[in-house]
């Protein structure tokens, strides 16, 4: 099983809708985004003129370029597949594909917060989100989980219920009978190029010129992988802990109160 | 400036209570804000209520809403998956509804103003104290000057129990925006010509062509307006979009008619007489249901098409095109009646002329045409009948100077604000403003200003701090559309073409109100009480207002509660059905394609292109429209919105700005004909997708109350820079796509190629 | 730390405790809308007398200077905290809301309201008046006044580093520049003399 996420520009008119609804479903802090809508045009194309939009969310890579960056301590997790039942045990860091239903998702309590994951990413699709900030990190790696936990729930990703075009259509991309995999056959395409390859399950499909201009958009190169930043991510770790220890010494001071009450006690 | 002293040495030097300060006996005075309460564990993430009942207001599309509480937090904002018009959709504004719920910068308490109107300074008073001071002055007005010394403003759903209020006051003139800078020739011209008003009830889903002259759909988010143009492509349908700009609607059509501003008309007439000429028009409905149709045949046969093609500045081939197209489909064409008509100053002519292209197809009442939607039908609530001194339909304006005859509702609001700076014909010198920012709302804000410095008295009442309530004297807090009962939505299944059934829903607060925000019946009720009009109140609260309203439905809030908030029944289909004969309310009970009563009053008697000014050298027309994700200036503070487009991009033509030296982000600011100079700036977003001869933006940017912390300086205003007033003689709407701009980078001023 | 003696010796009295409530009860009135009800000549002097225990004598005189400059004490006060914390020209200086400043964009009822709501309950506490957001400052040096006085000094300590202090620090920073109200200014200072960790 693979859930992949077709947008048809025929119908997307570009309302924000989906970036709206996502926000609002996850709190998503206004300077980040899991899910945004790029105006693209009027330009000329060599279809025609064209106007359209480029809504964009995580990719749910078949090869994510995300996943192998993360410095995080791996460990054994067992994977349950939600249809059948199976269970899977694999070994991962803080963020994983997985295996039975193709998501690509974080473990907020295991991510360092080093962005690493966020800097892999061509498309731009990850941030380190400030408000989940703890004594550990300054915030964690988030993005969009194509709202599994809702899909668990019998729902609609929160940006597929909204949108007043139609134009979203979520589904298992390995399910030849699919919505989805009958756009792909129709030649939704994901955006690549060249030297980006990494297998993007976000498709889009739209007439040429619309698609032309769309696909302008898609990442020309790999980032540069930052390995410094991993493995200083991981050296920060135990770092942190000792300035939590040393905060921790400090703030001795503000028990002085109780330490007079328990001094009357005696 | 810090305290050097810890709290330790402080504690170490004397407890406060042995130092003999009454501490506790001053703060029991007060009593406090917290008290005991049940020791309840808080609740998981997942936990939220579902609340039914809500209708939307970040537009006026009115879509019906839940909302997902958690505790006394609203988390989020859904489409009522009951709805049969947008169903489980909303936009991204209704989406962004909580922002402004929970936006710091909202009214939260009454408050007077003890600085300068434009430059207040506001103490926070209580609601007593405010209503009093409103009663005491708004009487004080009436016993100087009668009622017709009082003005309102008004605009939403929130103002139908105001304005019985001052309807029963006696108040003369009312000025809505929805009317004079929106939709009032299109309401007015319909009618005059086909003895309906259609709004926008264009069946477009199942049509085979559409022509879209100048509509914003797609830039106008209205949701299942959208849904049905889609539906309409989606179907097959063809699409043609009139535009100087290639619009998002463009983007979806089949064809662009990319048409010089200001030749809407001349291009409808071009059409006709096309279709006239070939004979390729619905002879038999024309026949059959138009008065005047060899007149019409005459009047527009100087628009040949060379003609029209010179003037429109388009291909000659593409009027044959359009034309044939539609001539072809009839009567199953969408020719959209368009919703926002104040263009150019000759907008009543256009919108005849749209009419009349709509008759010669005789496109209605049937599938893909205009369409006379069946909804149920709902009450009003009204004050008492009271004999007044002057007759306030005597005393309005327009009625005493005898002006603008086919005026829609209310008083033309340039013609109310020359009377409260000139007096004339009678002071007017109180001034009630709720829910519109007119200060945005009315080209030439230095006249307005003018206007609001010559009253009496100013009460502003409003959700957020807009513009115009820097100038109240007594400022009201209101509850959002979230908080509060009041509007009752009637419709249909969004496809006429589906099973026809008809819904009724009234909107009901989703969560109770902050602060001291308050409903306007409670507003109402207060003032009538200090007013001496306790006995005529009609409804004692929101509840039994909502309850008067839906009185003739048998329904009532609490059935409505538990259907989850909409109530569904069986419908009527809107086609004509075989051998029904279809009938129109005008004087002679025909399309009147030539109006005698439009004649009688000196106005054309078949609709008639006047030429709109050209623009000087070195200007380009300034033409304005929407941004999908804001409603005019109403969501400038909404930081989710912002995000999403957080000013209105400069749109010029790429050679022109390629000549003057522009390129895409460059920041600038516009100058107009007069001299007048945007206060600030926009980005430049230059596209093969405009015609030369005039650039655009979105309108509702640009905010000047710097209360509104997000939206403050974003973008520029456009109705700052309407200088130029041109009132058309049948309505008195001013037009507001008549004025000119050029460009302002780094202080130096670049002329437009022509 | 170095136990303190002459610390210990001095505030052996039972009601070191009761009077940080008091204090905190206090604090909570200096940032409530100034109404007749409380804001008299009693109550200016209350502060006058607590800036003179302080051994705050150029914050006390700023009072009494101001108190004998301004006819009008109350309707003064009551214009410059609309100013300074409910709605102004140009605008509103600082919403005194938590979640205006704990949370990356600025909203009433934001993720941090309810965790600041669901502390209050934890301890048995709740807002009383349910239109006023759970992390106004005033309910929150309320509820500090109340966890003193009901001596659970770990929880207010805690709720001070954890929830307090992190917005309080920001928000007055964005004061600063605008604390020309000697009321205020002495107010907010008050504040954070109480509630800043000793050094």
């Amino acid at each position: 099983m693979q859930y992949g996420m077709i947008i048809n520009l025929d119908r997307c008119v570009g309302c924000h809708a989906c970036a709206v609804a996502c926000r609002a479903e996850w709190e998503v802090p206004v300077e980040f985004a899991r899910n945004w809508v790029r105006r693209l045009g009027p330009a000329n194309t060599p279809h025609g003129l064209a106007a359209t939009y480029y809504p964009g969310l995580c990719n749910h890579c078949t090869h994510p370029a995300c996943v192998d960056v993360c410095p995080a301590d791996t460990e054994m997790v067992t994977f349950k597949d939600a249809k059948t039942g199976k269970t899977k045990n694999m070994e991962v860091a803080a963020t994983w594909k997985d295996p039975f239903n193709g998501t690509v998702q974080i473990d907020k309590k295991r991510c360092l917060g080093c962005g690493a994951c966020a800097d892999a990413c061509p498309y731009g699709a990850r941030y380190v989100n400030p408000d989940l900030a703890d004594d550990d990190s300054d915030g964690k790696a988030d993005k969009c989980t194509y709202c599994m936990p809702r899909v668990e729930a019998g729902l609609q990703p929160a940006c597929v219920q909204t949108c007043l075009a139609e134009a979203r259509i979520f589904g298992d991309l390995d399910d030849p009978d699919s919505e989805v995999s009958k756009y792909v056959k129709k030649g939704a395409v994901g955006l690549t190029s060249k030297n980006v390859q990494i297998g993007p399950n976000s498709r889009y499909f739209g007439n040429k010129k619309d698609m032309a201009l769309l696909m302008t958009q898609a990442p020309q190169e790999m980032p540069e992988a930052n390995s410094r930043r991993s493995m200083l991510a991981g050296l920060i770790k135990p770092a942190r802990r000792q300035v939590k220890s040393l905060a921790l010494a400090g703030i001795a001071g503000t028990l002085l109160v109780k330490s007079i009450q328990e001094q009357e006690k005696k | 400036m810090a305290i050097n002293l810890t709290r330790r040495n402080f504690l170490k030097t004397a407890s406060i209570a042995a130092a003999g300060i009454p501490l506790s006996k001053v703060v029991a005075k007060a009593g406090t804000g917290i008290a005991k309460a049940p020791l309840i564990p808080p609740g998981s993430f997942k936990h939220t209520k579902t609340v039914t009942g809500g209708i939307c207001e970040m537009c006026f599309w009115r879509c019906q809403l839940v909302g997902k509480v958690r505790g006394d937090r609203l988390v989020k904002l859904e489409g009522n998956p009951k709805s049969i018009d947008n169903g489980q959709n909303l936009c991204a504004r209704g989406n962004a509804g909580i922002k402004l719920v929970y936006d710091p910068d909202r009214l939260k308490y009454p408050m007077k103003n003890i600085g300068k109107r434009g430059a207040p300074k506001w103490q926070k008073i209580s609601w007593d104290e405010a209503l009093n001071i409103c009663a005491d002055k708004l009487q004080t007005t009436i016993d100087k000057y009668g009622p017709k010394g009082i003005a309102v403003w008004y605009h939403g759903a929130s103002t139908h129990y105001p304005n019985a209020y001052f309807d029963y006051l006696g108040v003369p003139n009312k000025y809505e925006p929805a009317f004079y800078q929106c939709r009032g020739q299109t309401a007015m011209a319909m009618m005059q010509t086909l003895g309906f008003v259609p709004n926008e009830d264009v069946d477009m889903p199942n049509s085979k062509a559409m022509l879209l002259v100048g509509c914003h759909i797609g830039e106008n988010i209205h949701l299942s307006h959208v849904k049905n143009f889609l539906k309409g492509l989606e179907n097959g349908s063809k699409a043609v979009v009139v535009d100087p700009r290639f619009s998002a609607a463009a983007a979806k059509a089949h064809i662009w008619v990319k048409i010089k501003p200001g030749m809407d008309t001349a291009f409808l007439l071009g059409l006709m007489n096309y279709m006239f000429d070939k004979g390729i028009y619905n002879k038999s409905f024309a026949k059959k249901y138009c008065l005047g149709l060899n007149r019409l045949k005459k009047h527009v046969a100087e628009w040949t098409v060379e003609k029209t093609a010179s003037e429109c500045d388009i291909p000659a081939a593409q009027i044959v095109e359009v034309a044939e197209l539609l001539a072809k489909n009839a009567p199953n064409v969408s020719i959209h009646p368009g919703r926002h008509a104040a263009w150019y100053g000759n907008d009543f002519q256009r919108v005849r002329a749209n009419a009349c292209l709509t008759a010669i197809l005789g496109a209605m009442d049937c599938p893909g045409g205009i369409v006379r939607i069946k909804r149920m039908s709902s009450g009003h609530v009204h004050w008492p009948e009271v004999e007044h001194k002057e007759d306030p339909e005597e005393m309005a304006l327009a009625e005493l100077e005898e002006k603008f005859p086919f005026r829609p509702p209310g008083t033309p609001p340039e013609l109310m604000r020359d009377t409260m700076i000139s007096g004339k014909p009678y002071p007017i010198k109180s001034l009630i403003v709720w829910g519109t920012n007119s200060i945005k709302t009315m080209p030439r804000q230095e006249r307005t200003e003018k206007a609001l410095a010559n009253m009496d008295f100013i009460l502003v009442t409003d959700v957020t701090p807009t513009d115009i309530t820097m100038w109240a004297d007594i400022l009201l807090p209101e509850a959002s559309y979230l908080e509060r009962y009041d509007h009752i939505e009637k419709g249909t299944q969004w496809n006429q073409g589906d099973t026809p059934q008809q819904f009724l829903s009234a909107r009901m607060p989703l969560i109770d109100p902050m602060f001291e925000r308050k409903d306007p019946v409670w507003m109402i009720n207060e003032l009538a009480r200090r007013m001496g009009h306790e006995k005529d109140i009609p409804v004692k609260n929101q509840e039994e207002f909502v309850n008067h309203l839906l009185k003739e439905t048998g329904l009532t809030i609490a059935k409505l509660r538990k259907l989850d908030g909409i109530y569904i029944q069986p419908g009527e289909s809107p086609y004509l059905k075989k051998g029904e004969e279809p009938k129109f309310d005008t004087d002679s009970g025909k399309i009147e394609l030539y109006s005698e009563a439009m004649e009688d009053e000196d106005f054309p008697a078949l609709p008639t292109y006047t030429k709109t000014a050209e623009p000087p050298k070195g200007f380009a027309r300034m033409i304005y429209g929407r941004s999908p994700v804001h409603t005019f200036n109403r969501t400038a503070n909404n930081a989710w919105l912002v995000r999403e487009i957080p000013e209105n991009p400069l749109w010029i033509n790429d050679e022109s700005a390629q000549k003057m030296g522009l390129k895409d982000g460059d920041r600038v600011f516009l100058e107009n004909q007069d001299g007048k100079k945007s206060v600030s700036s926009t980005v430049v977003k230059t596209t093969p997708g405009i015609r030369k001869d005039c650039v655009f933006i979105a309108h509702g940017f640009g905010t000047f109350n710097p209360a509104m912390t997000v939206g403050y300086h974003k973008g520029i205003d456009d109705n700052e820079l309407n200088t130029i007033i041109n009132r058309e003689g049948e309505t008195g709407i001013s037009g507001m796509r008549i004025n000119f701009v050029r460009v302002v980078k780094d202080g130096k001023v670049i002329d437009i190629p022509a | 730390m170095k136990p303190d003696t002459d610390f210990n010796r001095e505030t052996s009295s039972p009601s070191v405790s009761t009077t940080l409530a008091d204090i905190f009860a206090f604090l909570a009135l200096l940032m409530r809308y100034p109404e007749k009800s409380f804001f008299d000549d009693e109550f200016l002097d209350t502060l006058e007398n607590l800036l003179d225990k302080l051994d705050l004598e150029p914050l006390r005189q700023k009072i009494s200077v101001w108190r004998s400059s301004v006819d009008d004490q109350l309707l003064d006060a009551q214009v410059e905290y609309t100013r300074l914390f409910i709605n102004a020209a140009p605008h509103l200086i600082a919403p005194p809301y938590g979640s205006v400043y704990l949370e990356s964009e600025r909203s009433l009822q934001g993720k941090s309201t309810e965790t600041t709501r669901d502390f209050y309950r934890r301890y048995g506490f709740d807002v009383v008046n349910k239109a006023e957001p759970a992390d106004h400052i005033t309910l929150e040096l309320e509820f500090l006044s109340c966890l003193y006085r009901q001596e659970e000094i770990t929880a207010a300590e805690t709720f001070v580093r954890t929830l307090f202090l992190p917005w309080f620090e920001q928000f007055y920073q964005q004061l600063m520049p605008e604390l020309r109200h000697p009321l205020y200014e002495v107010s907010i200072q008050l504040i954070s003399y109480f509630v800043q960790e000793d050094q």
